[in-house]
């Protein structure tokens, strides 16, 4: 009976021992993304889902800590998937009410990572749950796979460049799932019935999107006027 | 003196629409200067042969020469020298009048000033009239205005199918001097046709009688008929007994065979009275003592008496 | 020739009926873009219902080039039959007036006539056109402003950079001319065979009527017959909004997804229009004129 009760222990210490280091790292991480209280960013957005047909755009996007962010299309109209973009990592980290556990390592863009589940303490946060794939050494966010009770599941992977050092990315790609898309011909007008070929037919179901920001420019602490938040 | 010239000459002209020979080997020659009566009962073939001289329907068989000139091959020269009324003298109703004689005076090749249009609407009699529209019109009104168009290119052809269709007792007065007008003022040859034998009779210089499709006759008026000599229809009390005394008396060369009962005599209009007199004078009691149009007569002559012309006279 | 047909455009433009046709197509416009205005958002929300799930869509999606290009979708099916009311009665409507056969004793072939009078009809379908556009494209324009254009097709979708919509609004206009040309000749050929206004003028409509049908059910025993109609064709001008894309599926500024289908419709809508006029010439050379 001592002996059920010393392994419930040592696991018990084993277990949030364990979750203390991974804390660690992410406030590390958390650390360094501090050094940036806003920026502004240039960059080219690219829309890549089977069914749609977008041209490459350029956005803005402005960040003010803890959580205010904004993606803005330089005019036009912007397709986004639903609450995905908006998320980043200073967001993600923010906030001290998660837990953190390791789940092992792995290895994103042939960097070796450290892979954290991050889970929200608070009840009614939308995210349910963050695997992080973390840079120990560069103190990087390389990859997340968000789930929310909203909007699925989506993953960002970063890649970093110039402004590693402030844990800022040169490119992120998200990928989200969607539902198949499809409107009435009668309601569109369509009356050819031009069958698609098998492949390209197959290729519109394809359910994952992905929307990829490359950032050409950051402008970093140097103040943002409120308005650029509306 | 200056030969006269064939304006229209018809050679063999056919027309069957399905199994209705509406032309039946038709030939005619209209000259310069004839006012050129065209007559037949509703249906004779007067309209199928006018549409056939303006390219409107293409002829079976035959040959059609205008001023010397196949139709056939020299049709723009040729119409280019033709005014024509055809039937109903329809216009464009949403235009003015002096619109649509503008129109019909480029559609014939020429641009007319503003003022040679308000004089051939003068012409007519619409010049108060120009600016309103054709459908504010009466028939005729119309009429003129069809003539007016008809005469804006200054054709020396003029055909006039069945113009006085529709027009009131002035109306038709109006267009037989103008007939006269055009004739004698203005050295225009003039084709037109009728049922109206009065019409034909008071205008025209030759003429061409067609019944069915077929030619009945054709000739000089003064050669068909005398416009001085009327025959005269007479009934008395006791025809037989009159018609003795006629044949025995000074009228005996004026006698007629007798028809229905009827005794006709043919004379000069001035000699009525004098005839009167005689019988009276004779002791044969007249009833009736009735001059009749020559070319009626003759008409029921040579298209055997049909009912339409019975109709016509009463 | 070139007086003739300034003789029968005049003609055209001098008679009410013709702006029956504008005025229609003004009131029918109007009443669009006021609706749009108005309740835009929900007939958006409608469309967007299924998209709107997984992406977040921004911007002034009701701009201008999509208020047209909905018009145009409505418009096109029902200009035709407001081209007929015109060029069927080219021929029919002058037999009627009594007007045709004082026409035919002018010093000019029956071939010239056609052909002026074919010529008119175009330069009025052309006319119509071009109020159309003004009214769907420019108007609206200036009403809801321009932005980058959102165009919902029944299986993709396409965003179209706001630099890259006008030309297209151009071929498309080109292309709805040759189109609304084919149903001019179709109503001018049926307009020789009759002698009153009204049937020509509701033959062309059910012929088009009946076509349309044919092409828009989506039946598949109607669906080999479909590209043998000439209704299949006239709406190829959508073409003009689809663009391709390259293979990271990025879509390629100034392209067209489907070119050749639109030179094939357009070469078919060509050779109906040139087979209608001829076929119209031959019959009325031959043509008694009764009337």
């Amino acid at each position: 009976m001592r002996k059920i009760w010393i392994m419930i222990v040592l696991l018990i210490i084993g277990v949030s021992s364990h979750a203390q280091d991974m804390t660690a790292l992410v406030l590390k991480v958390k650390e360094k993304l501090d050094q940036v209280n806003d920026y502004e960013a240039e960059g080219r957005m690219k829309t890549d889902v089977a069914f749609i047909k977008a041209p490459i755009g350029k956005v803005k996007v402005y960040f003010r800590k803890p959580d205010r962010f904004r993606l803005k299309k330089d005019g036009g109209i912007s397709l986004l998937p639903k609450g995905g973009v908006s998320v980043n990592i200073g967001s993600l980290v923010a906030t001290q009410n998660f837990m953190a556990l390791g789940a092992g390592e792995a290895v994103v863009d042939g960097i070796a990572t450290k892979v954290v589940k991050l889970l929200p303490s608070d009840e009614n946060s939308d995210v349910v749950l963050t695997t992080m794939y973390i840079d120990e050494a560069n103190l990087l966010v390389r990859k997340a796979v968000t789930t929310t009770k909203e909007n699925g599941t989506y993953e960002v992977q970063m890649s970093y460049g110039k402004f590693a050092q402030y844990g800022l990315p040169d490119k992120v790609i998200f990928s989200f799932n969607t539902k198949n898309y499809k409107l009435p011909k009668g309601l569109t007008l369509e009356f050819d019935d031009n069958e698609k070929p098998a492949t390209e037919a197959e290729k519109l179901k394809n359910r994952k999107g992905r929307v990829e920001i490359r950032y050409t420019n950051y402008t970093i602490n140097k103040g943002l006027p409120d308005s650029v938040f509306k | 003196m200056v030969p006269m010239q064939d304006i229209i000459t018809v050679n063999n002209l056919s027309k069957k629409f399905r199994n209705l020979k509406a032309v039946d080997n038709i030939s005619f020659t209209v000259r310069e200067g004839d006012v050129y009566g065209f007559l037949g009962q509703n249906g004779a073939g007067k309209s199928t042969t006018i549409r056939m001289l303006l390219t409107l329907i293409e002829p079976d068989a035959g040959d059609i020469s205008l001023f010397g000139l196949s139709l056939a091959r020299h049709r723009h020269e040729i119409l280019r020298q033709v005014g024509a009324v055809i039937e109903k003298p329809d216009v464009y109703k949403y235009l003015s009048a002096y619109d649509n004689l503008k129109l019909f005076a480029r559609l014939s090749g020429i641009k007319p000033t503003e003022q040679q249009i308000r004089e051939q609407l003068a012409m007519v009699g619409l010049a108060d009239r120009a600016a309103d529209k054709v459908k504010t019109f009466s028939q005729g009104m119309k009429q003129r205005l069809g003539i007016a168009i008809a005469l804006v290119h200054d054709p020396a052809l003029i055909i006039l199918d069945e113009p006085t269709n529709g027009l009131d007792p002035q109306g038709i007065a109006d267009i037989r001097n103008l007939i006269l007008h055009l004739s004698r003022d203005r050295n225009k040859t003039v084709l037109v046709s009728s049922h109206l034998l009065t019409e034909i009779e008071q205008v025209a210089t030759r003429l061409i009688i067609i019944d069915k499709g077929k030619k009945l006759v054709e000739g000089a008026a003064a050669d068909l008929f005398d416009p001085a000599q009327t025959l005269v229809s007479l009934d008395t009390l006791n025809n037989q007994q009159a018609m003795e005394q006629l044949a025995n008396g000074p009228w005996a060369g004026a006698l007629q065979p007798q028809r229905d009962g009827q005794i006709y005599l043919k004379l000069h209009r001035n000699q009525v009275p004098q005839l009167h007199a005689y019988l009276v004078q004779a002791g044969i009691p007249v009833l009736a003592l009735q001059p009749r149009h020559s070319l009626e007569d003759y008409f029921l002559q040579v298209t055997s008496g049909k009912q339409y012309v019975q109709s016509y006279t009463n | 020739m070139f007086s003739l047909i300034q003789i029968e455009t005049y003609k055209i433009f001098r008679r009410p009926r013709t702006y029956i046709a504008f005025a229609a197509i003004t009131s029918l416009i109007v009443l669009i873009q006021f609706g749009l205005k108005v309740d835009g958002k929900s007939y958006l929300d409608f469309m967007l219902n299924d998209l709107s799930t997984t992406l977040q869509i921004e911007g002034n999606i009701m701009n201008g080039y999509l208020v047209c290009y909905v018009m145009l979708q409505l418009l096109l099916v029902h200009v035709p039959l407001l081209i007929a009311l015109i060029a069927a009665d080219m021929i029919s409507g002058e037999a009627n007036m009594g007007t045709l056969r004082l026409l035919l004793t002018k010093p000019f072939s029956r071939t010239q006539l056609m052909l002026s009078k074919f010529i008119a009809s175009t330069i009025y379908t052309l006319l119509l056109l071009i109020w159309l556009a003004f009214l769907a494209l420019f108007v609206s324009m200036w009403i809801f402003g321009t932005d980058d254009m959102f165009l919902m097709k029944s299986s993709y979708v396409v965003l179209l950079k706001e630099n890259d919509v006008f030309w297209r609004y151009i071929g498309a206009f080109v292309f709805a001319a040759l189109a609304m040309t084919t149903v001019a000749a179709l109503g001018f050929l049926l307009s020789v065979f009759a002698e009153n206004s009204i049937g020509p003028i509701v033959a062309t409509m059910s012929v088009i009527i009946f076509f349309t049908i044919l092409s828009t059910l989506n039946i598949p025993i109607f669906n080999t017959v479909k590209p043998y109609l000439f209704t299949t064709h006239m709406i190829s001008w959508k073409e003009f909004f689809d663009i391709q894309v390259n293979d990271a599926n990025e879509a390629i500024n100034g392209s067209i997804q489907n070119l050749p289908k639109i030179l094939q419709s357009a070469a078919i809508l060509l050779i109906h229009i040139v087979v209608f006029v001829w076929a119209a010439i031959w019959v009325f050379r031959k043509k008694d004129i009764l009337s």
